[in-house]
């Protein structure tokens, strides 16, 4: 009797598996893989050449340096003054700490294009910032700097919401234990604090990486979009859907999308190893 | 040697230790017991240099050290719940200390192998923590602490995080490393048992002073106040009033022992009697406590009956299970508890010793005290 009641309750668990795995694979069918797949069958008619081409084109390579390059930049400082923020909202308690815990969020909440209207008001040489550095005959907005620093602005939440729940379970005894056994601070933090957070540190960076990468509204406002020098690559495919080049610009979506999907493998493998670190399965 | 001498420590108001003074002898294996509260976490980690005494100092070996970092004291400590590095392995986490120190490659696989050893983990090296059990999490805390050659160790509640068979391993395993290495050592715990079981000396404390300090018989046969004689173990309270150098507990005169004892009249008190140097009589008696039987349970030889009386409560008393077959007792039973022996703690603060003379005969009985 007992193998046969344990029997029926395991079918009991998952009621309508069959139901929700449908309509789940329906959903990411319509939603994400339809339209996705799309690129690449529009691309595939193409020839290799014009294909090959039309990404290597000299405008189409800068926007790839300046996408790749300034997001790179830009997930690195994110991983710096993240994971700065993320310490202080964790380990300290202050006046202001809520008002500063929302702030984090901004970035996600805010629509992009009043993120790049606001960015693009103070870095701009008459600006608020942008007249601070003007004399030096620095120019901020309307550079690649001003791109990185719009990149830097959206990236920040992901890399503090992924560090912060891995530095509030560091129990404090970890940091006392390797204290009483002889390490300094800087020890401390290299040797066992470091190492902790690494790999949400590491999620978090790619993630800010990846949102750079896409991130289009409030870039355009304060990159000054000229060609060669401060175009993105989502702004390019924008411009050539308005000169009709559907082909370019599908070719070059692929480009990315083929990046995207990279990016996101590291991140699974990289929260795969983490857990594996931690918890050993 | 750990001298530590009048320190205080307050958190928010709250006192945790109240001048509290203690030596520690090298080679010595101390337990700091008490409730929870009772200040002896706070005790330790002033001692590890994890926490700093508000006043007061601590002197290691004749030098003071109530200022110096925990880095440089040369403590091992090992945490309640062992604080283990979770990325790092077994290996790693024992190496830690000797590797921040700058010590050789070869002195630390050395060290390494050889504390391995001594924790019985040979072959375990390459784990990471979530791969062991909670013993040998423990061990590893151990080793890792060992590893510094510390000048003593620090052990908070160090079993109080696993499950009583594993427990009572460790803690044998624990006294029997102390006496092969003979480091000095101090550990925290709330469990008597443990405490009696594998301290050399044990420090009671209460509400951060510290109430007692002794061997694990002197404390136990020797309480020096009320909190720690029902700390350590069952006792039963009975209140008495004092005649003439005799101690009424319930009609029942007992004779107060100890200089002065003969003047003491007047006063209450009250007796601490442990449950196995209680007699049941069946009533109709002359004298005793009067109650009723609630409960009894066979303890091998012996049988513990639970029995509430009128005034006190709830009184445990353990007979032997032929006595307790000849009386015939069963639940609801009316009987009379007579204390064979007592600690009587005088309101006043004094403090006798009691016990009925002559026990192979029949209690002498007295009227009520008033009369």
């Amino acid at each position: 009797m007992r193998p046969r009641a344990i029997l029926l309750r395991r079918r009991s668990v998952l009621p309508g598996f069959g139901l929700t795995f449908g309509v789940t694979i329906l959903y990411l069918s319509l939603i994400v893989l339809v339209p996705l797949s799309a690129v690449f069958v529009k691309t595939s008619g193409m020839e290799w050449q014009r294909f090959v081409a039309a990404v290597t084109d000299d405008r189409v390579m800068a926007a790839y340096r300046l996408s790749f390059g300034g997001s790179l930049i830009a997930a690195a400082v994110d991983g710096v003054f993240g994971l700065l923020v993320a310490w202080i909202l964790v380990r300290y308690r202050f006046p202001g700490r809520r008002l500063l815990d929302a702030m984090v969020d901004l970035p996600f909440a805010l629509p992009t294009a009043v993120a790049g209207i606001a960015l693009s008001a103070i870095y701009a040489p008459n600006g608020w910032v942008g007249q601070l550095v003007a004399p030096f005959g620095i120019k901020l907005a309307f550079t690649p700097v001003g791109v990185v620093i719009a990149m830097i602005f959206i990236g920040l939440p992901f890399v503090v919401r992924t560090v912060e729940p891995v530095l509030l379970d560091i129990e404090k005894e970890v940091e006392e234990a390797a204290s009483s056994l002889g390490a300094d601070r800087l020890q401390t933090f290299r040797l066992v604090l470091l190492p902790t957070i690494m790999p949400a540190l590491l999620a978090g960076f790619a993630m800010a990486f990846a949102r750079a990468l896409g991130e289009y509204g409030s870039i355009i406002f304060i990159a000054g979009n000229i060609p060669g020098v401060s175009e993105i690559v989502p702004l390019l495919i924008v411009v050539k859907l308005e000169q009709y080049d559907y082909l370019g610009a599908t070719a070059i979506a692929a480009v990315m999308l083929g990046a995207s999907f990279v990016m996101l493998l590291a991140i699974n493998l990289l929260q795969r190893w983490r857990r594996a670190r931690l918890f050993g399965d | 040697m750990i001298d530590i001498r009048g320190i205080t420590k307050t958190f928010d108001g709250f006192v945790a230790l109240r001048d509290v003074s203690l030596t520690i002898g090298e080679g010595e294996l101390v337990a700091l017991l008490g409730p929870s509260g009772s200040g002896k976490t706070t005790l330790l980690r002033i001692i590890a240099g994890l926490e700093f005494a508000d006043t007061g100092e601590i002197h290691f070996e004749g030098r003071d050290a109530t200022r110096m970092a925990a880095r440089d004291r040369r403590v091992g400590f090992v945490f309640q719940h062992f604080a283990l590095f979770r990325h790092m392995t077994v290996r790693d986490n024992i190496a830690f200390g000797p590797r921040v120190r700058g010590r050789s490659k070869a002195e630390m696989d050395e060290r390494v192998e050889r504390l391995l050893q001594m924790v019985q983990l040979e072959g375990l090296g390459h784990r990471y923590p979530s791969q062991l059990s909670g013993g040998q999490r423990q061990r590893v805390a151990l080793a890792r602490a060992m590893a510094i050659e510390p000048r003593v160790l620090l052990l908070d509640e160090p079993f109080g995080a696993l499950d009583a068979q594993v427990r009572k391993e460790l803690r044998r395993w624990l006294r029997q490393l102390h006496d092969e290495m003979g480091i000095t050592g101090i550990f925290v715990t709330h469990d008597q048992e443990e405490a009696l079981e594998v301290a050399d000396r044990v420090v009671v404390m209460n509400r951060g002073a510290i109430e007692q300090v002794g061997t694990p018989t002197a404390i136990y046969d020797n309480p020096a106040t009320p909190f720690v004689y029902r700390f350590l173990g069952n006792v039963n309270r009975l209140p008495c009033s004092m005649r003439d150098g005799f101690a009424l507990v319930g009609g029942l005169r007992m004779t107060l022992k100890g200089t002065g004892s003969e003047s003491v009249s007047g006063t209450e008190g009250i007796a601490f009697v442990r449950p196995h140097e209680i007699d049941l009589v069946a009533e109709p008696a002359e004298a005793g406590v009067p109650a009723t039987v609630r409960h009894s349970v066979v303890l091998g030889p012996m049988v513990r009956v639970e029995l509430e009386a009128e005034d006190e409560g709830i009184i445990e008393a353990e007979i032997s299970r032929p006595r307790y077959r000849a009386l015939g007792f069963a639940k609801g039973s009316r009987v009379r508890i007579v204390p064979r022996k007592a600690e009587v703690f005088l309101d006043d603060g004094r403090r006798f010793s009691a016990q009925v003379l002559s026990p192979d005969r029949a209690p002498r009985v007295v009227g009520s005290p008033q009369g």
